[in-house]
C-alpha cells in the first residue's frame, strides 16, 4: 500500500513538474529548442491587430528574446541618448562596424504577461559603448535566463552580468573584461546568451584577447572556474547537454567546436568553421551542431552521439565516425539555429529557404524551398507546435509551414516591423518581439 | 655574341616604346579622375568610385574630358553601361537605372530595391541580372524600366559578387568558391545550368570575368575569373559542366581584368598591367607588361586602346602596338 502511495505521489510530482516546465519559457528557445507542446489554443494566424492580446512598445533596441516565468516576461534593450542608424533587414557583409558616440542605457524590463504593462524596468549600466557593432546587431542581443527566483542578464557589450530577483532588486553583479571580437577591423558586437544549469550560470566570452568560458555560482556570482578558449569572436550561445552518459557544456567555435565537463575540462572537440552564431541543441539522443557563413566552405552540420572524447573531427574521406552520426558539409546556417520537430531536422537558411532532413540519418527529405522571393533575411530561429513550423523573416513576416515530409506553406502573418528575436511560447501565447514592440499573440476567445 | 646582338636589334625593332617597359604600349593620354571601376561604352569612359559615377568623353583619347558626374545614395559595387543607360549596383540601396544620354545631366530612369546588397549587374535584353547577397542572381524585368519587376532568382551557395553576360549566357561568381553558368532567358524554377566550386578559389569582393571571343578550332570556349587567390581559367564550352583548366598567379594578384580574344589584361596593382596569353589555357603565360606609375586598379580594352585606372585617381590611356 505504501509502495502504491509512493509511486502515485511520484507520478503526480513528475506530472506537476512537467506541467510547470511546459508553463515556463526560461531561456533562449525554451527547454525544447524551439518546440512547444501541442496546444489547440496556440495561434496559427495573426496580424498587427488580429489575435493580439496586447502590444507594448519597448524603448530602445534589443534583439534578445523574451523569456517567461509565471506572469513575468523579461527582455533587455539598450537605449541610446542620440540618433543611431537603424538596423536594415537583409543579408549583407557589413564592412566597418558602427560606432556610437552617444550614451546608452542598458535596460532590463519585466512585462506583465496578462496585461502587457511594464511591471518594472531597471537601468543596469549607463555608458558610451566601447566597441562598434554590426549595423543589424544591437547592444542587447543576449537573451536573459531565469529559474523563477532570479533573472540573469548578460550584456557582452559592456561586460556585465547581473542577477535580479523577480521584484527587480539586484542581487549580484559581475564585471567581465571587455575586448574586441573581430580580426578584420570590423566589430560586430556580442550575442552569446548565458545558460543556467543547476545553480550555475555559464558564460562564453570569445574575443581577440582572452577568450574563455566561465561558471558562476548562480546565487552569489562567485566565479567557480574559468577555462581559456583558443578562439577569437563567436556569437553562439553555450548549450548544456544532459545525455544518458553525462552532462556537458557544448560551445561552437570558429577554431573548434568543444564540449566541456561541468568542471570546465575539455571532453571532446571538432574542427570549427568561421563565424558561428547558431546554438547547439539535443533531440532524439543526438546533439546537433550547425554553423556556416555563406562566404565559407564548409558550412557543416553534425549530429553527435554521446560519450565522445578527444578530437572527433572527420578525416578527409569520412562522413561519419564513432561519434558523428551524420554530417552535411553545406547545410550550416549563418544565424538561425536549426529545429528538430518530430523526426525531421529543419534548416532555415538566412536567405529564406527551408530544407528538411531526416534527423536520425541526415538523409534529405526535401531540398531548398524558397519561402518567398519578397522576404528579407531570416535571423530568428524557427519554432514549432501543432504540426506546424513557423519561420519569421526580418520583415516581421511569419511563414507557417506544414511540418513533415511535404513542403507546403500554409500562410503568412505580418507584423510590419523588423524582427530578429526568436519568440517565447507559453500557455497558449506567442510572445513575439519586433524592433519596436512586444506582442502577446493569442487566439481570441469565443 | 653576334646572335645576342641580332636578337637585341630585333627586339628593339618590335618594342619601340618606353624602354623601361617590356610591352608595346604607348601612353596616349590621361586625366585625373576618381576611379575604382571602369567601363567603356560609346566613346565614353564611366568610372565609379565610392558613391560617385564620373563620365568622361574619350572620343579623343589624347585629351579625355570630364563630361559629367552623378552621386548615388550608396556605395557602387558594380555597374554596366548599355547605350544611354547605366545600371548601378549600389549596395543595400539596390539597383539604379540611370539615363546617361546627356552626361552633363544624368537622371534616374528606374530603381529597384534589392533585398540584400546589390554587388553587380548586367543586362540581357529586357532583363537585368543582379548579384544580390540575399537572393542570389536576381532576374528583373525592366521592360518598364521605371518599375522593374522581380521575375525570380537563382540561388548560389556563397555570397554572389559578380555577374557578366556574354552572348546568350550569364556567368556569375560567388564568394568564396563558386563559378556559375546561368541561362538569362530562363523562367522559374531558376537554377544554374552549370556550376563548379573550387574550394581554394578564395574569391573576394572584387571580381572580374573575361570571356574568349569565340571558340577555338577545338570548340573550346574559355572564361577567366580574377579576384581570387589566383586567376582561374575555366572551359565553358559545355555550360552544364564548366571545368577548371588552370590557375595562374600574376605577380601583383590583381583582382580585375579584361579579355580580348584569348589575351587577359590584368590590372595587377603595383605591378601595372600584366598581359597573359591564354591561347593554351592549361598553360597561361605572361607575354608582356606595362609598369604604371601608380597601382593599376581596373582595366578595359577596346581595339588597340587599353584604359587603366591607376591609383584610384587617374585614367591612363595606352595604345598597344599590333
Amino acid at each position: 500500500m505504501n509502495r502504491v502511495a509512493i509511486v502515485t505521489a511520484g507520478i503526480a510530482l513528475f506530472a506537476l513538474q512537467a506541467l510547470a516546465a511546459a508553463d515556463q519559457w526560461p531561456q533562449f528557445r525554451g527547454l525544447q529548442a524551439g518546440v512547444a507542446a501541442d496546444d489547440p489554443t496556440l495561434p496559427d494566424t495573426w496580424s498587427e491587430t488580429d489575435n493580439v492580446a496586447w502590444k507594448t512598445p519597448i524603448p530602445g533596441l534589443g534583439w534578445s528574446s523574451p523569456v517567461v516565468w509565471d506572469d513575468h516576461i523579461f527582455l533587455t534593450a539598450a537605449i541610446s541618448s542620440g540618433t543611431e542608424k537603424p538596423p536594415v533587414p537583409g543579408l549583407y557583409d557589413d564592412q566597418g562596424g558602427h560606432r556610437s558616440t552617444a550614451e546608452h542605457r542598458w535596460m532590463l524590463y519585466d512585462v506583465d504577461f496578462t496585461t502587457g504593462k511594464i511591471r518594472w524596468e531597471r537601468e543596469l549600466r549607463r555608458a558610451v559603448p566601447s566597441y562598434p557593432k554590426h549595423l543589424k546587431n544591437s547592444f542587447a542581443s543576449e537573451t536573459p535566463v531565469t529559474d523563477g527566483e532570479l533573472v540573469y542578464v548578460y550584456f557582452g557589450s559592456v561586460g556585465l552580468i547581473a542577477a535580479l530577483d523577480m521584484n527587480g532588486r539586484t542581487v549580484w553583479t559581475k564585471e567581465l573584461p571587455l575586448f574586441g571580437t573581430n580580426r578584420n577591423g570590423a566589430e560586430y558586437g556580442s550575442a552569446a546568451s548565458p545558460v543556467l544549469h543547476k545553480n550555475r550560470l555559464y558564460i562564453v566570452n570569445d574575443n581577440l584577447t582572452q577568450s574563455f568560458i566561465a561558471a558562476f555560482d548562480a546565487k552569489t556570482g562567485a566565479e567557480i572556474w574559468r577555462t581559456s578558449r583558443e578562439e577569437a569572436g563567436n556569437w553562439s550561445s553555450p548549450y548544456v547537454w544532459e545525455n544518458d552518459l553525462r552532462t556537458e557544456i557544448v560551445v561552437e567555435g570558429a577554431v573548434k567546436i568543444r564540449s566541456y565537463g561541468l568542471d570546465g575540462k575539455l571532453l571532446w572537440e571538432i574542427k570549427g568553421t568561421p563565424l558561428t552564431s547558431p546554438t547547439p541543441f539535443a533531440k532524439l539522443g543526438l546533439l546537433f551542431l550547425n554553423a556556416g557563413y555563406p562566404a565559407n566552405i564548409p558550412r557543416p552540420v553534425y549530429a553527435i552521439r554521446p560519450g565522445a572524447t578527444g578530437d572527433i573531427s572527420l578525416k578527409a574521406d569520412q562522413t561519419t565516425n564513432d561519434y558523428i552520426a551524420w554530417y552535411q558539409p553545406l547545410l550550416g546556417t549563418y544565424n538561425t539555429s536549426a529545429l528538430v520537430y518530430g523526426d525531421h531536422y529543419y534548416t532555415l537558411l538566412d536567405r529564406g529557404f527551408l530544407l528538411c532532413h531526416d534527423a536520425r540519418t541526415g538523409k534529405e527529405i526535401y531540398g531548398r524551398k524558397r519561402l518567398s522571393a519578397e522576404a528579407s533575411g531570416f535571423t530568428a530561429s524557427p519554432w514549432a507546435y501543432n504540426g506546424k513550423v513557423f519561420v519569421m523573416s526580418e520583415d516581421g513576416d511569419t511563414f507557417v509551414v506544414q511540418a513533415g515530409p511535404e513542403y507546403k506553406v500554409l500562410g503568412k502573418n505580418s507584423l510590419n516591423d523588423m524582427s530578429m528575436a526568436t519568440p517565447a511560447i507559453v500557455r497558449g501565447s506567442l510572445i513575439l518581439r519586433t524592433q519596436g514592440s512586444l506582442y502577446r499573440i493569442a487566439r481570441k476567445q469565443g | 655574341m653576334m646572335r645576342r646582338l641580332i636578337c637585341a636589334v630585333i627586339l628593339a625593332s618590335v618594342s619601340p616604346i618606353v624602354s623601361a617597359q617590356n610591352a608595346p604600349f604607348t601612353p596616349v593620354g590621361s586625366i585625373a579622375v576618381p576611379g575604382d571601376m571602369l567601363r567603356i561604352d560609346g566613346g565614353r569612359a564611366y568610372l565609379a568610385a565610392g558613391n560617385t559615377l564620373t563620365i568622361l568623353d574619350i572620343s579623343n583619347p589624347a585629351a579625355p574630358k570630364r563630361a559629367g558626374a552623378y552621386e548615388l545614395p550608396d556605395r557602387i559595387w558594380g555597374f554596366s553601361v548599355k547605350g544611354s543607360r547605366a545600371y548601378m549596383a549600389c549596395d543595400l540601396h539596390g539597383v539604379e537605372i540611370l539615363d546617361v544620354s546627356n552626361p552633363a545631366k544624368v537622371t534616374r530612369a528606374g530603381y529597384y530595391k534589392t533585398k540584400g546588397q546589390a554587388h553587380s549587374v548586367d543586362i540581357f535584353g529586357k532583363t537585368a541580372l543582379v548579384a544580390d547577397h540575399m537572393l542570389g542572381v536576381v532576374y528583373l524585368d525592366i521592360s518598364n524600366e521605371a518599375k522593374p519587376v522581380l521575375l525570380g532568382s537563382v540561388f548560389v551557395e556563397g555570397y554572389p559578387r559578380y555577374v557578366a553576360v556574354f552572348g546568350s549566357l550569364l556567368y556569375a561568381v560567388d564568394s568564396p568558391a563558386g563559378f556559375y553558368v546561368v541561362d538569362p532567358a530562363a523562367a522559374e524554377p531558376l537554377d544554374p545550368l552549370g556550376a563548379i566550386q573550387t574550394a581554394d578559389a578564395g574569391f573576394g569582393r572584387v571580381i572580374s570575368i573575361g570571356m574568349s571571343d569565340q571558340s577555338d578550332t577545338k570548340g573550346q570556349k574559355i572564361a577567366a575569373v580574377s579576384g581570387g587567390r589566383v586567376l582561374q581559367i575555366y572551359d565553358v564550352s559545355k555550360p552544364a559542366a564548366p571545368v577548371l583548366l588552370s590557375t595562374f598567379a600574376t605577380p601583383g594578384r590583381g583582382p580585375r581584368m579584361a579579355m580580348k580574344g584569348r589575351t587577359a589584361y590584368v590590372a595587377d596593382n603595383a605591378q601595372g598591367i600584366q598581359v597573359v596569353d591564354l591561347s593554351t589555357p592549361s598553360k597561361p603565360r605572361i607575354v608582356s607588361s606595362y609598369k604604371t606609375a601608380k597601382p593599376a586598379i581596373d582595366v578595359a580594352v577596346v581595339d588597340s586602346l587599353v584604359y587603366v585606372v591607376t591609383g584610384r585617381d587617374e585614367l591612363l590611356i595606352l595604345r598597344q602596338a599590333p
